[in-house]
């Protein structure tokens, strides 16, 4: 890996640390959901600052450029992320669902203004 | 009480509800009604508490198949035997709910589908082809032919209902009809003659048309064989 790339690497690591640093105190986001965030930033901290891990791994794996080796992490990561990105919004839109259809149920059963449906149409 | 709730999904249907609830009630006497309010931003509501009608109101929208899925547990939790549904724009006829009910109780199936097409095939080519698609695919997947598999009237038994209600991966649409036939449900379609809707739009206009045309034959061909 090239000295820039890996200066690169570190700057955007470190400000992408410090980012999610910042939205955690601002209470803008769960503790639970920086931690993801907060070690692929720490993962590349470190293969910024230890190339020799990058290298000794792809050389290993047989990957022909320890650089490519980094991006097929930060990519097969991301995918991971998004696969689960799309679990949890669509366990929300279920939970809302049923809970507008909850709602609507609820004030069909106890609304004051609504006949109810026993009435002969 | 009766043994059929007409569920209406009606989503600002204010210049059309109040026609099909009288139209319901002249002709349809054997029934009663749930309109279900799918977060309507006119006054589809109001209307249905002026002629008494009760309503199941969904604080936002939420489309066409939860509102159905709301009316079928509202039905369920009040003890009825049979849910029809039945387009809230117009389109349907009431005094075909008569004869829908009729088939059911002699357990004709567990799903009838009020159909236009067995009776002349008419309607925009658009409209058509989508449908001739449709059907082609639950033909090549279940070997049974079905004229209108997207006609919104359908009638259905407490069987039917129960797996509607409670389950994410049964959706009153086309795609889960072919998935229904293949369980070993019985879907059989009766013919109906329709109106044009008279005021407003379509839940669906071009784009959404190709996009539900999309995913329901996807979801026929491909999807349900995961399930």
């Amino acid at each position: 890996m090239s000295i820039i790339l890996r200066i690169l690497l570190l700057f955007a690591s470190v400000i992408s640390l410090l980012f999610v640093q910042r939205r955690l105190r601002k209470s803008s986001i769960r503790m639970g959901d920086t931690v993801v965030w907060m070690f692929l930033s720490g993962l590349l901290v470190l293969l910024s600052i230890f190339p020799q891990i990058a290298i000794l791994a792809a050389a290993l794996i047989g990957v022909q450029s320890p650089v490519n080796l980094v991006y097929l992490i930060i990519l097969f990561f991301l995918l991971f992320q998004c696969f689960l990105q799309s679990l949890r919004i669509s366990e929300l839109e279920e939970k809302m669902k049923q809970m507008i259809s909850d709602a609507a149920l609820s004030d069909l059963a106890d609304g004051e203004t609504n006949p109810k449906p026993q009435e002969k149409c | 009480m009766n043994e059929l709730l007409v569920v209406i999904p009606a989503y600002n249907e204010e210049m059309n509800i109040r026609n099909v609830i009288r139209d319901l009630r002249e002709h349809a006497d054997m029934c009663d009604i749930l309109v279900v309010d799918d977060g309507s931003t006119d006054g589809t509501s109001a209307v249905c508490r002026e002629m008494r009608v009760p309503v199941a109101r969904h604080r936002v929208n939420l489309g066409l198949t939860e509102a159905v899925r709301t009316g079928i547990r509202a039905a369920i939790k009040l003890g009825y035997s049979y849910v029809l549904q039945f387009d809230g724009d117009g389109q349907h006829d009431a005094s075909a709910v008569g004869r829908l009910l009729a088939a059911a109780k002699e357990n004709k199936g567990d799903i009838l589908i009020g159909s236009r097409y067995l009776k002349e095939d008419d309607g925009p080519p658009g409209k058509r082809a989508g449908r001739w698609l449709i059907s082609l695919c639950i033909r090549a997947v279940c070997g049974q032919r079905i004229a209108d598999p997207t006609s919104g009237m359908r009638m259905m038994n407490r069987r039917v209902m129960d797996l509607f209600a409670d389950s994410r991966f049964y959706q009153p649409e086309p795609d889960t009809l072919a998935y229904l036939i293949r369980r070993g449900f019985s879907v059989v379609e009766i013919p109906v003659s329709m109106h044009e809707r008279l005021y407003g739009e379509s839940y669906l206009n071009l784009s959404e048309s190709l996009r539900y045309c999309f995913r329901t034959i996807t979801s026929i061909l491909l999807l349900q064989w995961l399930r």
